[in-house]
């Protein structure tokens, strides 16, 4: 259970109880808990292998778990089902985007989840809708039309995060894994943006190598070592005295120094 | 995935006058070399533009737009069907069996027939490819092996008495304009047309063609797509062999010889791409006109059979280059 002062009397809108994952022999994660409360930027931290990305699939659905259970807002959520993650609110975005190159900004915004009826989609809302999320993660583009491999990495992101917070089943939770990886500098400074516009609309999960970013944006992290919670670091509210000692903590929580 | 930096921006108003001029070119390019080639061989060839003469391309050309518009949905979807000019094949034999055997009172049966065979080949290619990850070049050129061998396998040799009323349907103008067998491929072309462009199968197929992995994420079935898709081209060519027993009166093991190719070669040339997600129904159209053309005009100009092979391999290296360059100019 979370110790954040402002998070303790909420209710939490994930929780991740127990969760065990065997592959073939190899234990990737035993027995994790997690707590995520709306509106909050939860850092996923640990090296490499320590099971993130395991994790964050088992919450959208990707994976199924051996054990334990996931609950939105006190309702669990089928084992091992993308479909009923995203239905209980559990969007994902992945690292490489999971974007359709050839396919222009609002095919991309929209795709699977079409504004139609009866089958037969409605252009027109569409491009209106596309346009009025572009504004609020204010993106620009030359055209709606434009192919989104032609693209800046920045705007490319804009629409993958559009696509997961803005459209289809009302978005809770957006887990980000490395949003900021291979990135340039202004590149990685819109991202950081863009996830700083969104959690005034979801809470977020986000993974990521980068402690900067991580200060930048998070409230909490929560460091995994070896497929278990090594530990929480409180981020929200440091001070910037206080903020390599933290930082410190972190990565002693990492290696498993402590 | 491609990443690249940044618009233009500031571009004066000469530079976006030249960059509307050329995708004004490029997206009417096509219709232009379809226009020009009807010119060149209007002007070569005083029998090319005689009401005979159109009505029988307009007759060629609606049997392989029939297949294109279902191999355009198939390409469109990141796959390829070489198995379809088989298919008409397969059909045409069972149909022309059928109707030889019991009569013109069997024809529904006959269709019925011909359409679920057609079915059933994609329905085979679709669960090989969509479920055991079998290269769909190499599942359906299995299938184009051996779609032909049970053409064959029914009858040996050409069946010749099919029942006259059944190419009188086809052939029959309605209004003494146009014969069924035109307004069938019309119907088809438009039906292709609209649930490429406007439903959410359509768009959902572009995205099992653009990305198939992302498009798994977007929750999109796609092995129910690819199957579908199939299935799709299978019966189109199903109802490609039916019209082309409706035209000919007859069913012949031997006949449609690279009719694959052709019909997917139209579809390059109109601007689908062999990577999937791209492509339209008008570009098709368009394309397989230009084929259906250029293979009479050959005809009618009495070039030698072997330039023929010549020139059509070369129409095909034309489209692939051009699939290419129109993927890398970005």
């Amino acid at each position: 259970m979370s110790n954040t002062p402002a998070a303790r009397d909420r209710q939490p809108i994930l929780s991740v109880s127990g969760i065990s994952k065997n592959f073939g022999g190899i234990q990737a994660l035993s027995d994790v808990n997690l707590t995520l409360y709306d509106k909050e930027v939860l850092a996923l931290l640990g090296d490499n292998g320590a099971g993130k990305s395991t994790l964050v699939k088992i919450i959208s659905g990707a994976y199924a778990r051996d054990r334990g259970e996931v609950f939105v807002e006190g309702e669990r959520v089928k084992n091992g089902s993308v479909q009923d993650s995203k239905r209980a609110g559990i969007k994902m975005i992945y690292q490489d985007l999971a974007l359709f190159g050839v396919l222009d900004v609002t095919s991309n915004l929209f795709m699977g989840e079409q504004i139609a009826r009866w089958g037969i989609i409605n252009k027109r809302a569409m491009r209106e809708r596309a346009r009025e999320i572009l504004g609020v993660l204010r993106t620009t583009v030359k055209s709606l039309n434009q192919e989104v491999r032609t693209l800046s990495g920045g705007q490319q992101h804009s629409v993958a995060i559009g696509r997961g917070v803005y459209v289809g089943t009302r978005a809770k939770i957006i887990i980000m894994d490395e949003p900021t990886a291979g990135l340039g500098i202004e590149e990685s400074a819109k991202v950081l943006e863009l996830l700083k516009e969104i959690r005034h609309q979801v809470a977020v999960i986000l993974i990521s190598h980068n402690l900067d970013h991580v200060f930048e944006v998070a409230d909490r992290a929560v460091v995994l070592r070896s497929g278990a919670v090594a530990g929480e670091v409180q981020i929200a509210g440091a001070t910037a005295s206080e903020i390599p000692s933290r930082k410190n903590e972190i990565v002693s929580l990492m290696l498993g120094a402590v | 995935m491609d990443i690249s930096l940044g618009g233009i921006t500031g571009a004066n108003v000469y530079t976006r006058w030249l960059g509307r001029a050329l995708s004004w070119g490029e997206k009417y390019s096509t219709f232009m070399i379809l226009v020009t080639l009807i010119v060149i061989f209007s002007l070569l060839s005083p029998h090319f533009m005689t009401t005979t003469n159109v009505r029988n391309i307009v007759i060629r050309v609606s049997i392989m737009l029939v297949v294109a518009v279902g191999m355009t949905l198939v390409l469109i979807s990141g796959g390829i069907d070489l198995s379809v000019g088989s298919v008409a094949v397969m059909s045409s034999m069972i149909v022309g069996t059928i109707l030889k055997d019991h009569g013109i009172s069997a024809a529904p049966i006959a269709i019925l027939a011909a359409l679920g065979a057609g079915a059933l080949v994609g329905l085979t290619n679709g669960l090989f490819i969509g479920l055991f990850g079998v290269p769909p070049f190499i599942m359906t050129m299995a299938m184009m092996m051996i779609a032909r061998s049970l053409a064959e396998f029914i009858q040996r040799g050409v069946v010749p008495d099919v029942p006259v009323e059944f190419s009188r349907f086809f052939m029959t103008n309605i209004a003494g304009t146009v014969p069924p067998l035109v307004v069938i491929a019309a119907v088809v072309a438009l039906a292709g047309h609209l649930v490429l462009s406007y439903t959410v199968f359509g768009a959902n197929a572009r995205g099992v063609g653009a990305n198939a992995s992302a498009a798994k994420f977007c929750a999109i079935p796609v092995l129910r797509y690819r199957l579908a898709l199939y299935i799709t081209s299978g019966m189109l060519a199903g109802l490609a062999g039916i019209m082309v027993v409706g035209r000919t009166n007859s069913a012949n093991p031997g006949a449609l010889k690279n009719f694959e190719l052709e019909v997917i070669v139209g579809p390059i040339i109109g601007g689908v791409s062999f990577l999937g997600g791209r492509g339209t129904m008008v570009g098709t159209i368009i394309g397989v006109l230009i084929i259906g053309i250029i293979g009479n005009a050959l005809n009618l100009l009495g070039i030698e059979p072997y330039w023929q092979m010549v020139t059509q391999g070369a129409i095909i290296l034309a489209a692939v280059f051009l699939d290419y360059a129109r993927h890398r100019k970005q």
